[in-house]
């Protein structure tokens, strides 16, 4: 088979990497990142103009070591050269998003293909439960819209926290990074939560017994409610507080909210006052899951936009505001409600009734709220959807 | 302290909402909703408070707001504290 011009054109970027990489230097320092960063700046006159037919076209092509070809992140991830410093990849998105993360790796990345919504957070960490799991507050740092063209840098550990909700259907991100795939100082974390709780955890390279424990609970989600308790039961009483919150947080979007409730209840009286914490981290968890799924069914960019907006941490005046800069609209408020409306009547919502719908617009617009509408206010705040609107 | 006098508040995950007259309470973390009567509402709102209600406190609340018998009050207190258990949604006060 003939290589695809796409593979040399990889091929190039990666020697260009290595000459101006040399081998001196450390690979978690900034200077990886932003020579990864300049390098992908100065190649993307060259990566213009290609589709999703392309890259999958080349990757047939490609000789290079694949890095984690079992991976999910990216569907899939595509190795296109493979040093012995760093290696180049492109990720396919379609409808699966990143969560929230930091790196154990340093290097840069940009989007090929579509566009996608960037945020960077902060956790200020309340309590450290093991080097491996944090308990503290996550807080939104800023959001921006990447388009093709547009290079970001990645730090290890978290002093770059961020995540990456692609907007298009496909989007094509390509970035070149360290190989290792563990930093000297931790592993990857995931977080999640918000500004009042969250958790910092390690979720990548558990041992078999973990996967084993974890595989069983959703096992035992086939055969019964009960079951599952049960299950859940026994390893509360011989599992320490970090291995137990990491299979809640992995197993916690397969069960219904009822079932969710049990659990995270089990949990907060084996640990009272940390268990808050999963709690509601868990239960803004399951708020994401609502979004992703929509998203499965909203293909318009603009749509992805505020399913993704609505999924973070935030407030209905950060959210407006938000709306304002990256929809680029006047009236952010009748922007949202517009969608809103549209999801309703295409039943991809609430079924909202006259009063409701209302009562939505009036939270939308910070409105008090008329007596007959209290009901229907509450009942649309505490919708996992539209819960960022209950906070002001 | 005896069984009768310990206290009781409503768990951290549950929330309610005054209405007209009425009220409803929200179990945030099994997403599932309760209606309240007006006594229900009057009991919950003290059961909010993060100091917590013995029974007695609570009945002699009603007894007072009402105009009615302690001992009704008691009874009545305890139907709805029973439902409120059913639910899961109350916690001892350690």
């Amino acid at each position: 088979m003939t290589t695809h011009p796409l593979v040399d054109r990889f091929q190039v970027l990666g020697q260009a990497m290595a000459d101006a990489l040399g081998t001196t230097g450390s690979d978690a320092s900034p200077r990886f990142s932003r020579i990864a960063a300049e390098q992908l700046e100065c190649f993307l006159p060259k990566l213009r103009g290609f589709s999703l037919e392309d890259i999958l076209s080349a990757a047939l092509t490609t000789k290079a070591e694949q890095l984690d070809v079992e991976s999910h992140f990216g569907d899939p991830p595509i190795t296109w050269f493979m040093g012995e410093r760093f290696c180049i990849e492109s990720y396919v998105w379609n409808d699966n998003s990143t969560n929230v993360h930091d790196h154990a790796f340093a290097g840069a990345w940009t989007t090929l293909v579509g566009q996608s919504l960037h945020r960077q957070y902060r956790f200020e960490a309340d309590e450290k439960i093991t080097p491996d799991f944090e308990l503290g507050r996550l807080f939104l740092q800023n959001g921006e819209r990447l388009v093709p063209g547009m290079v970001r840098q990645i730090t290890p550990s978290d002093q770059f926290i961020h995540d990456l909700y692609h907007l298009d259907r496909p989007s094509i991100t390509l970035i070149i990074r360290t190989c290792r795939l563990d930093h000297p100082l931790r592993g990857q974390r995931h977080y999640i939560g918000h500004e009042q709780h969250a958790l910092a955890l390690k979720t990548f390279d558990r041992p078999p017994m973990e996967i084993l424990q974890r595989r069983l609970l959703k096992a035992s989600l086939q055969d019964s409610e009960a079951t599952f308790l049960h299950l859940f039961q026994a390893l509360l009483e011989q599992e320490d507080f970090e291995v137990i919150t990491r299979l809640a947080a992995k197993t916690g979007f397969l069960l219904s909210h009822k079932q969710l409730g049990d659990c995270l209840r089990l949990l907060e009286n084996r640990w009272p006052l940390q268990g808050h914490y999963v709690s509601e981290a868990l239960l803004h968890q399951r708020q994401l899951a609502t979004m992703i799924n929509l998203r499965h069914r909203r293909t318009d960019t603009q749509d992805r936009l505020l399913l993704g907006l609505l999924r973070c941490p935030s407030t209905r005046e950060d959210l407006l505001e938000q709306v304002r800069t990256l929809a680029e609209t006047e009236d952010p408020a009748a922007w949202i409600f517009q969608r809103f409306e549209q999801w309703a009547e295409e039943g991809e919502l609430l079924q909202l009734t006259p009063t409701q719908r209302e009562a939505l617009r009036g939270i939308l617009e910070g409105q008090p709220a008329r007596n007959d509408e209290i009901l229907d206010r509450f009942t649309l705040q505490n919708e996992p959807l539209l819960q960022v609107l209950g906070t002001p | 302290m005896t069984q009768q006098e310990s206290k009781l508040r409503l768990h951290r995950g549950v929330i309610w909402q005054k209405t007209a007259g009425t009220g409803l309470l929200y179990d945030r973390y099994r997403g599932t909703y309760l209606k309240l009567n007006s006594v229900g509402l009057l009991l919950v709102h003290a059961l909010a408070e993060p100091t917590g209600q013995s029974v007695q406190d609570l009945a002699q609340l009603v007894s007072a707001r009402y105009g009615i018998p302690l001992d009704q009050a008691q009874g009545d207190v305890g139907g709805f504290l029973h439902e409120l258990r059913g639910n899961d949604v109350l916690e001892p006060l350690s």
